[in-house]
């Protein structure tokens, strides 16, 4: 793990390009010490950046070449520290952060390309040293989050182009912040599309996002606030809820919830239906006999359809059967 | 129909007050001739007037006392007095003044009618307006500690000169629209300066052609007052005109919503004093850089419903334009739901514009944010989350919305506890407390869970299952079942006769 300064502007992958004549590669850190550096095959180191690293001299560019995947950190310096030409085709592995002053972006991506980010993009210290700073109408595609930093936004776009990241996050701006923050966003679209997975204010309530944002639709969507008591709260997509919930079963019978979709089928009976001092709902069973209860019912009911009452009303007796027999009798 | 002058000091009714002892009564117009007149009793005519009208001299004035209509129009004239007093000390019952016609301010330096007493006044008018030229020609002067009461538009004049100023700890109680003054030079329809209580049952209109004071409602910087308003609070299309401004320290409740207009100033400007505003309707910014309610003070302003960003025309750049509502000072403003405007992919001549913004250094705090159609974002600047199980986020996506909720959420998504079976675990962190009984403790026949009671535990259930279970083997429902009745005997006996005589 070494930290390799540019000794000329040149190819990436030239030795001669290097102070040493080292090629950083896995675990280096690249510094342009001023120089262009020109990548034009895959890279892999664990920084590229343009800062006094090493006792570098500040700026210097790394201009990414299409085709070509980066897997390093960016690091800006005082200067925008690299950039997509027009119309490439670049994969970044790694994170993205803006730079010390202004307009310091960390990659500037223009024309008509596409950017894919496997990492996160986060505004640096200098005023508007964003992240990434778009003028491109093709796509960027940002895998992880972009953060507002103390001076500039995660990412800014200022074309037509689309930009897709997961999170937007809220700079570190607020009350009885220190004085070097400025009120930045995670995601500033002036004039492009941008969509988002999940949005999370700062934690002095900053706001994540700046312009026109959409939601791309996914059950991890969130939404996390800061309450003032510096506590988080996330909201998250009801199907996410609905995973959680109970079974309509064990619901009360007609209580609506998950949106209305859901129905409770669980009765519960009133208190008045329920042995006296069993537990129903939230209360006990109110429900005892006695002798005479059972007693006057049965016999006011004694005609009740159906009963043995009924039948019984019209049964034969030895009295009316006598009878009977002897009014036949007195016939014959 | 006659142009009567007053003759001497005296009492309205009174024949020796006018000339040719004849007193002004329906149709005619009574001029006060530079006399003092006192009405003492109900009276009808044309119009009161203290000018030079039938070539009278201008100057004096009429004293309304308690208990007594005036039927008439007003017509001020001179700089040098009302034209009428209500400043009754022996306040015995309400007086009213119906004046359906034109309002006619004085010329200069005083108002038509001054209220200074402890009684009430009842005023019915289409349009009280303040005077155009010179300061103090205010419709109304009111500072006494009673009650004055109009039912009737009121408009500001211009040069200070209000429809109606309160300046007293009495009660204003306006049924009617307010309208910022519509000359140049303009002044608010109504200014409030001290402790008195302020109720208007109409909306307010910033002026859309006067300035710099063409609101509806002025609440000034020595103001106290209690304000409350149901109707609606409309920016103006003029530079500095705001339907409601408030400099005092005041506590203002208006029911109803809120417009920004198409200049730089908001609907409801809070730009001085430390005042409490609440808000129980909805705000929607203007179309320039005036908002909704501006708060640049350390005054709360309370928003109980939907804040939207306006329909900014244009693309503007700073971001800050026709926001729903705007913090900029060390106040606190509190929103249900923040809202961002239509801007977006595929709008037309609209400009970015947020629901809430909070440039300030004190604290905004929402419920609910909702980006717009189009995805405009709802919040600029810092913004903290009032924590509550109703709180939502929702987004739109390519086609269709997407609201997130609180994961504890009970509005709609998460049913309570006592709906849930004891015990049973459930988002997130709840637990079920309805207890369900066993059938075997419930009642014969009763809905249970997904079953039914089986319990007898009541008369009834008894009687019902014995009924149901008459025939079941071995019961003595079935031993009975067939036993002989009455009829059945008779019947038999009958058949056994008819064999026998056979």
């Amino acid at each position: 793990m070494a930290i390799i300064l540019a000794a000329q502007s040149g190819n990436f992958n030239s030795t001669s390009t290097w102070t040493g004549g080292v090629v950083p590669s896995t675990g280096d850190v690249a510094v342009a010490n001023s120089y262009t550096i020109t990548i034009t095959a895959n890279a892999t180191c664990s920084q590229i950046r343009n800062d006094t690293t090493g006792g570098a001299y500040n700026s210097g560019l790394f201009t990414i070449n299409t085709g070509v995947t980066l897997t390093a950190d960016i690091y800006a310096g005082s200067t925008t520290a690299s950039n997509g030409p027009a119309s490439v085709t670049i994969t970044i592995n790694g994170n993205i952060y803006g730079g010390t002053y202004t307009n310091a972006y960390g990659l500037i991506f223009t024309g008509s390309g596409n950017l894919t980010v496997n990492g996160s993009a986060t505004g640096g210290t200098g005023n508007n040293a964003n992240g990434i700073y778009s003028t491109n109408v093709g796509t960027i595609t940002i895998s992880g989050s972009c953060i507002g930093g103390y001076g500039g936004n995660g990412v800014l776009q200022n074309a037509t182009g689309t930009i897709i990241m997961k999170r937007a996050v809220g700079g570190g701006y607020g009350l009885n912040c220190s004085s070097l923050i400025s009120a930045t966003y995670g995601a500033v679209n002036n004039t492009g599309t941008f969509y988002v997975s999940e949005i999370e204010y700062g934690p002095l309530g900053q706001s994540p996002t700046s312009g026109k944002i959409r939601l791309t639709d996914a059950s991890t969507n969130v939404c996390l606030f800061y309450r003032s008591s510096s506590s988080k709260k996330t909201l998250i997509d009801s199907s996410q809820t609905s995973s959680s919930l109970p079974t309509a079963s064990d619901v009360r019978y007609g209580a609506s919830y998950n949106g209305g979709s859901s129905t409770g089928t669980c009765r519960v009976p009133s208190p008045s239906n329920v042995v006296y001092g069993k537990l129903v709902d939230n209360t006990t069973g109110t429900a005892s006999l006695s002798p005479n209860d059972i007693w006057a019912y049965q016999t006011s009911n004694i005609n009740t359809s159906g009963s043995m009452g009924l039948i019984l009303n019209n049964i034969s007796t030895v009295e009316t059967t006598g009878k009977q027999l002897a009014d036949c009798l007195r016939g014959v | 129909m006659a142009t009567i002058l007053a003759s001497q000091n005296g009492n309205f009714n009174s024949t020796s007050t006018w000339t040719g002892g004849v007193v002004p009564s329906t149709g005619d117009s009574a001029v006060a001739n530079g006399k003092t007149i006192t009405i003492t009793a109900s009276v009808t005519c044309l119009e009161i007037r203290n000018d030079t009208f039938g070539s009278a001299t201008a100057g004096g004035n009429y004293t309304l006392n308690g208990g007594v209509t005036l039927n008439a129009n007003l017509v001020g004239g001179t700089a040098n007095t009302a034209l009428l007093y209500f400043n009754t000390t022996s306040y015995s019952a309400d007086s009213t003044i119906n004046a359906p016609g034109t309002w006619t301010p004085n010329p200069a330096g005083q108002p038509v009618i001054s209220h200074s007493s402890n009684g009430t006044l009842r005023i019915v008018a289409p349009n009280i307006v303040g005077g155009a030229i010179n300061a103090q020609q205010n419709g109304i002067t009111f500072n006494g500690n009673g009650n004055l009461i109009i039912t009737g538009n009121i408009t500001g004049g211009g040069q200070t000169s209000t429809g109606v100023t309160s300046s007293g700890a009495g009660t204003l109680t306006i049924t009617g629209n307010l309208y910022g003054g519509l000359i140049s030079s303009s002044e608010a329809a109504v200014s409030a300066t001290s402790s008195g209580t302020v109720n208007i049952f109409g909306n307010l209109y910033a002026s859309n052609t006067g300035s710099p004071n063409g609101n509806g409602l002025k609440l000034d910087t020595t103001c106290t007052s209690t304000v409350n308003i149901v109707g609606d609070v409309v920016g103006g299309s003029q530079a500095t005109n705001e339907g409601l401004r408030i400099t005092g320290y005041s506590v203002v409740n208006v029911t109803g919503n809120v417009y920004g207009a198409s200049n730089n100033t908001a609907a409801i400007n809070v730009s001085g004093g430390v005042n409490t505003v609440t808000i129980n309707g909805n705000v929607t910014g203007g179309t320039n850089s005036g908002g909704g309610i501006s708060n640049s003070t350390s005054s709360i302003v309370i928003v109980n419903g939907n804040v939207t960003g306006g329909a900014v025309i244009g693309n503007p750049n700073p971001p800050n334009q026709g926001p729903g509502v705007i913090n900029t000072s060390t106040g606190t403003i509190y929103v249900k739901r923040a809202i961002g405007n239509g801007f977006g992919l595929g709008s037309s001549g609209l400009g970015p514009s947020y629901g809430v913004m909070n440039t300030g250094t004190g604290a905004a705090y929402v419920q609910e944010i909702q980006y717009g159609p189009l995805g405009m974002s709802s919040t600029y600047g810092r913004i903290f989350l009032t924590d509550l199980s109703t709180n939502v986020c929702l987004f739109y996506k390519g086609t269709g919305q997407k609201t997130l909720i609180d994961p504890l959420s009970t509005s709609g998504y998460v049913p309570v506890p006592s709906d849930v079976r004891l015990g049973i675990p459930y988002s997130k962190n709840s637990t079920g407390t309805m207890n369900v009984p066993n059938k075997g403790s419930v009642d014969y026949g009763v809905s249970v869970d997904n079953t039914l009671g089986t319990a007898c535990l009541s008369p009834q259930s008894m009687l019902n299952h014995g009924t149901v279970n008459m025939d079941v083997s071995g019961s003595i429902g079935e031993r009975v079942k067939n036993a002989a009745t009455v009829a059945t005997c008779g019947q038999q006996l009958a058949n056994a006769l008819t064999d026998i005589q056979n």
